[in-house]
């Protein structure tokens, strides 16, 4: 059994980044909140999770149907 | 399938949407289809070589350079909403760390994108409910009009005015049939001028014609809708025209129905080519429902004022026979009363120039039925047996105008042969008689 030990550091990155993550995603939750409008939702959509994910680029597909 | 991407791959996504308009929601089918299907997301080093991508989407991505790619399902109350595609340039994997903030960040797009749909939902509803009251009101007053209302013109005026605001129309108008004639009723202000031109120009048709719009109307009882009226081949040539003339083109034309019988009908029309919905069909119905109510109701009004007319009269000579008692008032009644009663009494010729300014010899009640009727100088001359009164001939004119001398001349001569005719009836039937009583 492998145990991987991470230094200090590494622990420190980890949550470092993880605290960027839930930011960008509570900020994300917030400004969806204050939109009613589908195609505005949807254009926030695609820039936020490209914004999200860094340097990616990114295609929304809706689906409008039922499943 | 609605798209929506990045500037960077808007091309790529056009592409994609016009080479596959519809994605089936099937596993197995397309990376697309399997992550709606199955809920659960899909992850690739290169979409140019995944199983699940079809030729024409391997090239494509290939063209474009994407390689890397991640597909998470958007699901709201557990339902498959749409997709979130993230492709990169490089051939990688998403990290699990990437697809779980992606899936999160889906989670809450899934959030937002349900209200959106929820909350247009709710103002499409509002609208309709609203245009559903404002039709409810429009309905309401104008029952409550016809209610209180004693001129018929005012209602029908009412209901073109309300039908055309209601279906967001230029203008409409009634007409009621009238043997082969559609004759105009009432219109609304924009509709007055082509209404008149068109009755001028056709005021007849072919009731059994069945090519022409309106005849078919009529004969089937259902409404019409047509989308450009200057333009369907199916509209005569002279509407056509008109329509082009005064610049209406969508159509919509509902039956008046009275017991069930075509006794007019209420169009609207609009200035752009539109087809009328069935929503707006069944209000011009309810319109036209409204009309021939009104139109039945001053029918039977009308109905039920000259038979008061006609029962005050018989009131008025039953009331004074019943205060005389000798059978000379009787007849001095008769005489006074009506003209024929005069004729026969006094055996001279009577002549009335307009019935409407007499006063003499005419009850009220008759003149109003005159009037009506539209008759106006009116000649009596006697019958007469051996100058005794058997009975009188009358002619009417609608026209007013005093009978001459020549005419009353002809008119006596002709009595006096009917006179000579009639009287001599009861003594052929005498004779007859006694002929067969005397037959062994």
């Amino acid at each position: 059994m492998t145990i991987e030990i991470k230094t200090k550091k590494q622990l420190l990155q980890e949550l470092k980044q993880e605290r960027e993550r839930s930011n960008a995603l509570y900020q994300v939750s917030n400004r969806l909140a204050g939109i009613h409008d589908t195609d505005e939702v949807l254009d926030l959509i695609v820039n936020e999770a490209t914004r999200l994910v860094h340097n990616q680029v990114l295609i929304f597909a809706c689906w409008k149907g039922t499943a | 399938m609605t798209s929506v991407a990045t500037e960077f791959v808007a091309e790529f996504v056009a592409q994609a949407a016009e080479d596959r308009p519809v994605v089936e929601v099937e596993p197995g089918k397309s990376i697309q289809g399997q992550v709606l299907a199955t809920k659960i997301p899909i992850v690739g080093e290169d979409v140019a070589e995944h199983e699940l991508a079809s030729p024409d989407s391997r090239a494509l991505a290939k063209d474009f350079g994407l390689h890397g790619f991640a597909g998470i399902p958007l699901l709201a109350n557990d339902r498959s909403i749409g997709v979130l595609n993230v492709l990169d340039k490089p051939i990688r994997r998403f990290t699990d760390d990437e697809v779980s903030l992606l899936t999160a960040f889906a989670d809450q797009a899934s959030l937002a994108l349900e209200k959106a749909r929820l909350l247009s939902e709710a103002e499409r509803e509002k609208a309709h409910a609203e245009t559903e009251k404002e039709r409810s009101d429009a309905l309401y007053q104008v029952s409550n009009r016809m209610a209180n209302a004693h001129d018929t013109d005012e209602v029908l005026d009412l209901i073109v005015n309300e039908a055309a605001r209601l279906v967001g129309a230029n203008a409409a108008y009634i007409r009621l049939l009238d043997g082969n004639a559609l004759v105009p009723s009432a219109a609304t202000k924009t509709a007055a001028e082509y209404v008149a031109d068109t009755a001028e120009k056709n005021p007849t048709f072919d009731l059994d014609d069945l090519s022409n719009p309106m005849s078919l109307l009529l004969a089937t009882k259902q409404p019409r809708v047509i989308e450009d009226a200057a333009q369907d081949m199916r509209v005569t040539l002279p509407a056509r025209l008109a329509a082009e003339k005064y610049g209406f083109h969508g159509l919509a034309a509902v039956p008046l129905l009275a017991n069930d019988r075509s006794i007019g009908v209420l169009v609207v029309m609009d200035g752009k080519t539109r087809l009328f919905t069935d929503d707006e069909v069944s209000l011009l119905t309810a319109f036209a429902d409204q009309a021939s109510l009104a139109l039945e109701r001053a029918r039977l009004l009308n109905e039920a004022e000259r038979e008061r007319e006609r029962s005050d009269a018989l009131y008025q000579v039953s009331n004074k026979l019943a205060s005389v008692h000798e059978t000379d008032e009787v007849l001095d009644l008769i005489v006074n009363e009506t003209p024929s009663g005069h004729v026969m009494a006094t055996k001279e010729p009577l002549l009335i120039e307009d019935t409407a300014a007499t006063t003499n010899l005419l009850m009220p009640a008759v003149r109003r039925l005159d009037q009506e009727y539209g008759f106006h100088s009116v000649v009596v001359v006697p019958l007469l047996a051996n100058d005794r009164s058997i009975g009188v001939l009358i002619v009417i004119d609608t026209r007013i105008r005093r009978f001459t001398e020549d005419e009353v001349s002809l008119l006596t001569a002709f009595a006096d042969q009917a006179s000579s005719i009639t009287s001599s009836l009861p003594v052929m039937k005498e004779d007859s008689s006694e002929a067969r009583n005397s037959t062994p």
